[in-house]
């Protein structure tokens, strides 16, 4: 108990307060950023810890880890440009709002369900980390793979219109995560001769060509008619579209809660990540929505899905960190050379030998929430005076900025990329294949090939040896289940 | 042309692709690796025959068991033509930006992209076109020290 109280009274001091606010507002900006993220930010500020106390120093990283979880959300919402990979599936609901008047409204739906989600996986970290690590150092490699096979199955969920169209676009994005050098040979697959390409596609290249360069040039031959429009009409002033109401809030609670219990279950899971914890969060709440077909065309449901599931992988991404010295993504393998860097050794005896330091993470960690609303909730307004400049500024502003984004990713060849993704985005958008299923597939690829092939060898060929993992057995039950449901609802959209 | 026949033929082109992908690309360009236990080429197969086969649905689906409802196609040549020039624009300026550097290119791309749009003011043009590579440059290179081109 001294160790707790001395710990948050650590967490508590001026200066700490100070460094949490400025590495969430530092994370903020930098999430809006697209092709920068909160892992640019974090890699930046890494060695600048140095020089700071260890509770200050993992604050200020943890808050720009937080602060970049609602910073991705603005672009996504306001240009349908994700300002990080996570923050894709926000844009699918918080775009149409934008594109309604409402983006006050979609914005802050995404910061209170971002910080909800964010507060729940902390309270998590904090009441159950012990217990939940041993459970996840169980996840091996079929558990792994079992588990982005159910996440392969949402794609089935999200086809969009047609489910042949979907379907082609998702195999497409997987057969594109093979190019690269082979995972387990090294041999190079699709590569032709280009250096560049040894290390795959990059996902930057990708989620920017796609997503935000698809729509940029689609955006500028809409108004290529030489008005002086803006790309979104003008916020309403209709108090309503421009606030949550408390109602509006408590419709989306059990959203928010699904969803954040999903994100801390994939965070406390090393290696799955928050972009397939938000795919599977909105998902989820399509499926137990009463108007799915709202879904992708303004639900505020939508949004709060999304960014609760992906906020709350950054909490709990910390129980294997902290108990196992496993991180669980980028972010936190980033964070644990900044713990070396402060002679802490995170493993089993963490706990015990550091106790004091570690609530005080945990309070600096409740501050940071704090700070992620604070901040978030005065800065929505300045945000969102991006919707009054016209659309022939804008447009090729965001394209240079994405060229800026695709060269800070990958050079000078990644910009070649994301011009031809942005072409592959636009043909997608016309034709109707969903380019929401082609990113999964991309993102899900690699994942899936890589844990496939190393239960391959664990198994060595025999299939019984997935009877010895009750977990994984588990999860490809419920794969089966969802597979067998989509197939019954899907059957007459060929 | 109507969009169900685009359909039916993009249907195909997918399938035929597909099956040319899967004979004359993967084994040249993805070979298999007597160091891998899983083959290399397993995942890319599998995807291009998942392609191939959804193409040819597709295509029987759109050719002989829809309706023709008669509605235009979503993507005519006229679209292409005009992506062509936007893209043109982008890969002028990712030129310029590494002949010439970034914030020559980046103003190049900006108000080639606005008089694409037919911006009238001449003004907006240059002080758009000006201000938006150089803000970006002052952020990234001498703010952040990130290089750019």
């Amino acid at each position: 108990m001294d160790q707790i109280i001395a710990g948050f009274a650590d967490a508590l001091t001026i200066t700490n307060i100070v460094l949490v606010f400025a590495g969430v507002l530092l994370g903020q900006v930098f999430g809006a950023i697209p092709g920068l993220s909160a892992l640019t930010a974090i890699a930046i500020a890494v060695p600048l810890t140095y020089y700071l106390p260890p509770v200050g120093a993992l604050g200020f990283l943890v808050g720009i880890n937080k602060g970049g979880t609602v910073g991705g959300a603005v672009s996504a919402i306001l240009m349908n440009t994700p300002g990080s990979p996570e923050a894709a599936a926000t844009a699918f609901d918080g775009h149409p709002l934008a594109k309604q008047g409402k983006p006050l409204k979609a914005l802050k739906i995404a910061l209170y369900s971002s910080v909800s989600g964010d507060t729940f996986s902390d309270l998590v970290l904090i009441l159950v980390a012990a217990p939940l690590a041993a459970f996840a150092i169980r996840m091996g490699p079929p558990e792994i793979m079992s588990v982005v096979i159910l996440a392969l199955t949402v794609i089935a969920g999200l086809v969009g219109l047609s489910m042949l169209k979907g379907l082609i676009a998702a195999a497409f994005g997987m057969l594109l995560s093979t190019v690269g050098l082979d995972p387990e040979a090294a041999s190079d697959r699709f590569v032709f001769g280009i250096a560049e390409l040894m290390d795959g596609i990059p996902i930057a290249a990708v989620g920017i060509g796609v997503l935000a360069m698809g729509e940029v040039l689609h955006q500028i031959k809409l108004h290529s008619r030489g008005t002086d429009d803006t790309h979104l009409p003008l916020a309403s002033k209709n108090r309503a579209d421009r606030r949550i109401s408390l109602a509006e809030f408590r419709s989306c609670i059990r959203t928010i809660l699904r969803s954040a219990a999903i994100g801390t279950g994939i965070g406390a899971i090393p290696g799955i990540g928050s972009s397939a914890a938000a795919f599977i969060g909105y998902e989820a709440a399509k499926r137990a929505s009463d108007k799915p077909e709202s879904f992708g065309k303004g639900n505020i449901e939508g949004v709060a899905a999304v960014e609760a599931a992906n906020s709350a992988v950054v909490g709990s991404n910390f129980i294997p960190l902290l108990a196992l010295g496993i991180p669980g993504n980028v972010a936190a393998a980033l964070i644990l050379g900044a713990f070396v860097v402060h002679g802490i050794t995170p493993g089993p005896h963490l706990m015990e030998e550091q106790g004091q330091l570690i609530y005080g993470l945990f309070g600096a960690m409740i501050i940071g929430n704090i700070c992620n609303f604070l901040i978030g909730n005065a800065g929505l307004r300045f945000f969102v005076m991006v919707t009054h400049v016209p659309a022939n500024i804008i447009f090729p502003a965001t394209g240079l900025l994405c060229l800026t984004g695709a060269f800070l990713a990958g050079g000078s060849f990644a910009m070649l990329l994301v011009t031809g993704f942005a072409l592959l985005g636009y043909i997608l958008r016309k034709l109707d294949f969903s380019f929401v299923t082609f990113i999964i597939g991309f993102v899900l690829g690699p994942m899936f090939e890589l844990s496939f092939r190393q239960t391959v060898i664990l198994a060595d060929g025999e299939l019984a040896y997935l009877l010895d993992r009750p977990i994984a057995l588990s999860v490809l039950g419920l794969a089966t289940v969802v597979v067998i449901k989509v197939l019954l609802t899907l059957k007459s959209r060929a | 042309m109507t969009q169900r026949k685009l359909e039916a033929a993009i249907g195909l082109f997918l399938a035929l692709l597909s099956a040319a992908f899967y004979w004359l690309v993967i084994p040249v360009y993805a070979p298999g690796s007597m160091f891998a236990e899983t083959p290399p080429d397993l995942l890319p197969k599998a995807c291009t025959v998942l392609i191939g086969a959804l193409g040819g649905l597709m295509f029987l689906h759109r050719a002989f068991f829809e309706a023709e409802d008669g509605a235009a196609p979503a993507i005519s040549l006229l679209d292409l033509r005009q992506m062509a020039v936007i893209v043109a624009c982008f890969a002028a300026a990712i030129l310029a930006m590494r002949l010439a550097g970034y914030i020559a290119g980046g103003a190049m791309l900006v108000a080639a992209l606005m008089v694409y749009m037919r911006t009238r003011s001449l003004l907006r043009i240059a002080v758009t076109a000006g201000l938006t590579p150089l803000l970006l440059y002052g952020l990234f290179e001498l703010l952040l020290g990130v290089p750019l081109p």
